[in-house]
This record gives structure tokens, sequence and C-alpha cells, in this order.
């Protein structure tokens, strides 16, 4: 489906854009929890903005695989993103502040709502995030914060561990930031 | 939780760690271990790390310390930090190895930089991984002097590393011998049928840009010219060098290198009024015309010290090599120079074999098994001791003069003279 141009710029004003600033959409999350939200700032997911162009929205649009806490946060973002005026730098530094108090757990849930979303930069920051908290960590922590349960034997993760070695080592401590 | 996560978003994630979480995180489980070690995830992660590349890059630089030759990872930024040291598990006959090539994470080595000893190593070192390859099919038992030309590169068509191998016999006169590498195959093939009408100058540095590898030619008219092959293709074609740079006279030499993906290259002298260097870079990669001139710099005011420009670095500045063995850079707007920090020795072996490339940390060869463990690969190299050669001549002993003239008593020819343990 085609895109449309959500962010027009220059003096010329989309009517349309102008529309979608002051038309209100609700979404509603797993738990029930109805949220308000400007039409400008809903499209920048692209699920919801082919929700909305197909129609099928109706006054109401469910997101039943996102919870209240995660559509919250979801939200916030999109609102920023869609502020009028605010600068590239000013959106860089949110994003930033956006995810760096987040816990692993809610990264994860934020990954899953903004993939289902379709939000590529809040995809783009939170995989980053969760990278960056992942790089140093033990493989312990790795599956533990995964919910991984390891399938090889002893004996086959002594020989990985002897082959890459020096890669075990300076590895942080297990205690999460 | 985790267990809604689909492969694309385990994907995405992993492919933004760098390459020491990634060789652990194959012990997460036997899944990941798969996903980590197919070549569609390093491809990707090679995409990724690339694009990371663009904005800061690394730079891979060799220097001789001590007895053996060492590997550093410098960040290719104003301060030019060394962020990693590789511990360097091959030895060399000839002190150290030429760097033929630097792709994709892979450094190709060969330990034919005075004696040629067919040992030709790809080599991660992120991964210490690496593969020797075969002896190529022309050697001196089977032919007796002859002087190669190596190039290394990437076909991104075959996903497909491969190494080129020219062999010029008889002093250049007639057709060159051609035989190509190919990681897949593990074999070499002979191409001898691709008749390249050029001389490449002996140790003249490749470039692997836009798919081919780059080296300075001389054409039978007595003018220098651009020979590359086409790793994808697998043939030999060629370009234009700068006008100004087709002729020119014996003090000035002629280097290529690889400038913010675009090839360049250096022009240079060492000598009295002419000591100074200048860099062209092909803005428009094929088109003759595009050539333009970057920038100039004229040494001889400095007074001869020295010895030659290494690399042009992404904010276009010059990194060179002086004879009290530091390494300068040159700034081109302000024509500022700046100590780099990397003090080495004044001794000619050390100022030899100070090497700058572009490096990029990649998983390239962990998809092969432990039989690609550094440890493998060295336990295959010849033994430097001389009674592992071939025959044992007498021709050892100009071998210095006849690898600057450029041919070459091959393998075996070293007879007991310059070995080195």
């Amino acid at each position: 489906m085609a895109r449309k141009n959500r962010n027009p710029v220059g003096k010329n004003v989309d009517p349309e854009a102008q529309k979608k600033k002051t038309r209100t959409l609700t979404l509603k999350s797993s738990d029930g929890q109805e949220f308000s939200i400007s039409e400008s700032a809903a499209v920048l997911s692209i699920a919801i903005e082919n929700m909305v162009e197909d129609d099928c929205a109706g006054g109401v649009i469910p997101l039943p695989l996102v919870d209240g806490g995660t559509l919250a946060r979801v939200i916030t973002y999109l609102n920023k993103h869609a502020e009028d005026g605010a600068s590239d730098e000013e959106k860089r530094k949110f994003d930033e502040e956006f995810v760096s108090g987040m816990e692993m757990g809610v990264l994860f849930d934020v990954v899953l709502a903004a993939n289902y979303l379709d939000i590529r930069g809040l995809l783009r920051e939170v995989r980053r995030r969760i990278a960056d908290r992942m790089k140093n960590k033990s493989v312990e922590w790795v599956r533990k914060t995964f919910h991984i349960e390891s399938d090889f034997t002893p004996e086959e993760e002594e020989q990985m561990k002897k082959e890459f070695a020096w890669a075990w080592e300076g590895v942080d401590s297990d205690v999460d930031d | 939780m985790a267990d809604f996560f689909s492969e694309e978003i385990i994907i995405n994630i992993l492919q933004r760690l760098p390459v020491t979480a990634l060789l652990r995180c194959t012990s997460v489980c036997k899944s990941w271990y798969t996903l980590i070690t197919s070549p569609e995830f390093i491809s990707s992660h090679l995409h990724f790390a690339a694009d990371c590349k663009k904005r800061t890059p690394f730079l891979l630089l060799r220097r001789r310390g001590g007895n053996s030759e060492r590997y550093y990872l410098n960040s290719d930024n104003e301060s030019f930090a060394q962020i990693a040291t590789f511990e360097f598990p091959f030895r060399s006959i000839n002190s150290w190895f030429t760097i033929v090539g630097s792709c994709n994470g892979l450094l190709c080595l060969s330990d034919d930089r005075v004696y040629y000893m067919h040992t030709v190593i790809l080599w991660n070192p992120c991964i210490k991984k690496s593969v020797l390859l075969p002896k190529p099919n022309l050697i001196y038992s089977s032919y007796g002097s002859f002087m190669q030309i190596l190039g290394f590169g990437f076909d991104p068509l075959a996903s497909d590393y491969k190494v080129i191998r020219i062999t010029y016999v008889d002093c250049g006169r007639g057709q060159p011998q051609v035989e190509l590498y190919r990681l897949s195959t593990g074999v070499w093939q002979d191409l001898s049928f691709l008749a390249l009408e050029y001389v490449i100058y002996n140790r003249s540095r490749q470039a692997y840009v836009n798919k081919a590898t780059h080296w300075i030619a001389r054409c039978t008219d007595c003018y220098d010219l651009i020979v590359l092959f086409d790793m994808c293709g697998e043939v030999f074609r060629e370009m234009m060098l700068p006008v100004s740079l087709v002729d020119i006279g014996p003090m000035r030499s002629k280097d290529l290198v690889v400038y913010m993906e675009s090839l360049a290259v250096i022009e240079w002298s060492v000598l009295g009024q002419e000591a100074g260097f200048c860099v062209w870079v092909m803005n428009e990669y094929g088109v003759d015309s595009s050539w333009t001139k970057h920038f100039s710099i004229d040494l001889h005011e400095f007074g001869g010290g020295y010895v030659r420009p290494l690399w042009v670095r992404k904010h276009g500045d010059v990194i060179t090599v002086w004879q009290d063995g530091h390494l300068i850079a040159y700034d081109r707007d302000d024509a500022e120079v700046k100590d780099l920090g990397v003090h080495g020795s004044r001794c000619e072996d050390y100022l030899r074999s100070v090497h700058v490339d572009g490096y990029v940390k990649s998983l390239v060869l962990l998809e092969k098994g432990s039989c690609f463990s550094d440890a493998v690969t060295r336990s295959k190299l010849p033994a430097l001791r001389t009674d592992d050669c071939d025959s044992v001549g007498s021709h050892g002993s100009d071998c210095e003069h006849s690898s600057e003239s450029g041919y070459k008593h091959g393998h075996g020819s070293y007879g007991g003279l310059f070995v080195r343990q």
C-alpha cells in the first residue's frame, strides 16, 4: 500500500495533514484500557495507518497484542515524534532518554509492540538498546533474560567455551543495570 | 515472553552485537548457534557492521615488534585510539607477511616478501579462524624464477572469497600464468587463457573496490594504467590513471588505496625538492574523467625524514611513516602535521613492516568447522627449516636484490640463508 507523506514540510499547509492533527483516534489495549491519540501521531505506526486507510477502524482501534502499560509508553513516543516543531536533535535526545530507564522486560514488551505496530524508529531504538545491554553480559544472563534453556550438554558447552576462550574474558557481572 | 520473539526480532537484535558477544551467544542454545553461524546471519551482520563502519571506520595497523609482527585495530577518528590487539598466530620465513588485502574482516597474508614460500593464508583475527591455501600449480620446482602478483577480494554474487595469482615468467615476456583460488572449492584453477597484456608492478599494492581488485601496471607502450580483476565476472579489465600520472619519472612512486569506498591513488616521492605526495580520487567509479586531485603536500621543507605514505584517513589526512619510526598524519585542510602516537624503531625492517589498511570486524569463516581454527592452520605451515626445502641451491644469496628487481627464485631456493626461526 502506498504510504502518504505523513510529515509534510514547507509553506503549503496540507489540509489533510491539518485534519489529522485535530482528528482523534482511540486505541484499546489487550487489558481493555482506552487511550486517545491524534491521528497524526497514531499513523506513525504503519499498522495503524493501514487500519485507518482501510477504514476498518470504526471508532476504536483494538490492539489485542499490546497491554496498557506498554501502549502508554508507545503513545508517549508517538506523541513526541508527531509534535510540531520538535527538532531532530530533540527527538534523538528524547529517544535516548525514553529507552534508557527501561528494564529488559519492558524493552522486550516495547520491541514486540513496535514490531506489531510497525513503528520503525522505535523498533530501531529499542533493538539497539537491548543489544547494548547484552553486549558485555554472560551467557547465563542472556539465557535468563531471554528465558532460554540450554540444550547443550555440559561437555559441548565446555568445548565451545574452549574454542572462543577469549570471548569469555572481561564479561560484566550478571547484575542488570 | 521471549517465546513470542520471532526469529526476525532476534536476528535484528543479535546483528547489532559485537563479534565477541556473538561468539559467546553461540553457546546460549542450539538454535542461536545455528542462527549465528549461518552464512545468512554472517552476511547480514557484516552489512550492519559495514554501515557502522561508515560512521566510525577501523584501521588495521601492522608493524614489527620484537621478533614477531603485531596487528592492531585503531579507530579512524581524531584520536587514532588503539581498540584491539590481535595475537599473531603464524610465523614467516620473511620476518613478516605481505598483507595482500583486507576484505570483510578477512586478511589475505602471503609469505613472499623476499622468498616465495607459497604460504597464503586467509585470516579472520576477530574469531581466530583461518585457512591455508594449497600450493599453487606454478612454483619454482615446476618452473624456475618468476614474479608473482596476488589479489584478494569478495564475489558478492557467489558469496565467495577469491585469490587471484598472476605469475610472470621469462622476465615478463610472453603471457603470464593466471590462477584463481576460490574459498568455496579450495583449489587453484588455471585461468591463463585470460590473456593479460600488462605487467603489474611487483609489490603494487592492491585496492579492492566495487567487487574488483585493482593494481597499477605498465603496458607495453610504456605508460602506466590500472588493471583490475573483476571478482564476479572473473575477467581482467583496465582503467586509466589520472593523466598526469600515466608517465612518471623513476623518482616518483604510485600506490593505490581505498578512500571512502572510492579508488584513490597516492603519488609520492621521498627525494629532495620533489619530496611530498598528492592524492587523487576517482569520484565516479570507472569514469576516467572523474579523477580529481584531492590535495598535495610538499614535504621537502621537512627535510628527508619521511619514508612513505600508508593510507588516506576518513577525514582526508594521510598517514605516513617517518625514518624515526613515528606515524604522522597530514591534514589536508590546514597542512597540519599530527603525531599519531605510534612510535617504532628506525630500523629498516621496522619501517618496511608498517602497513595500514581498512578493516571491518566480522564473523566470516565462523560457518567453517574447527578445522579452520588458527591452531590447525599453524600446524599446517611449512616448518622454517632448510631441510624442508625442495632443493638447496645457491640462488638465495642475492634474494634481497632479486626481490627488488622483481624476479625471484621460488620455493626451495633460500638454501639455508636468511633463515629466521
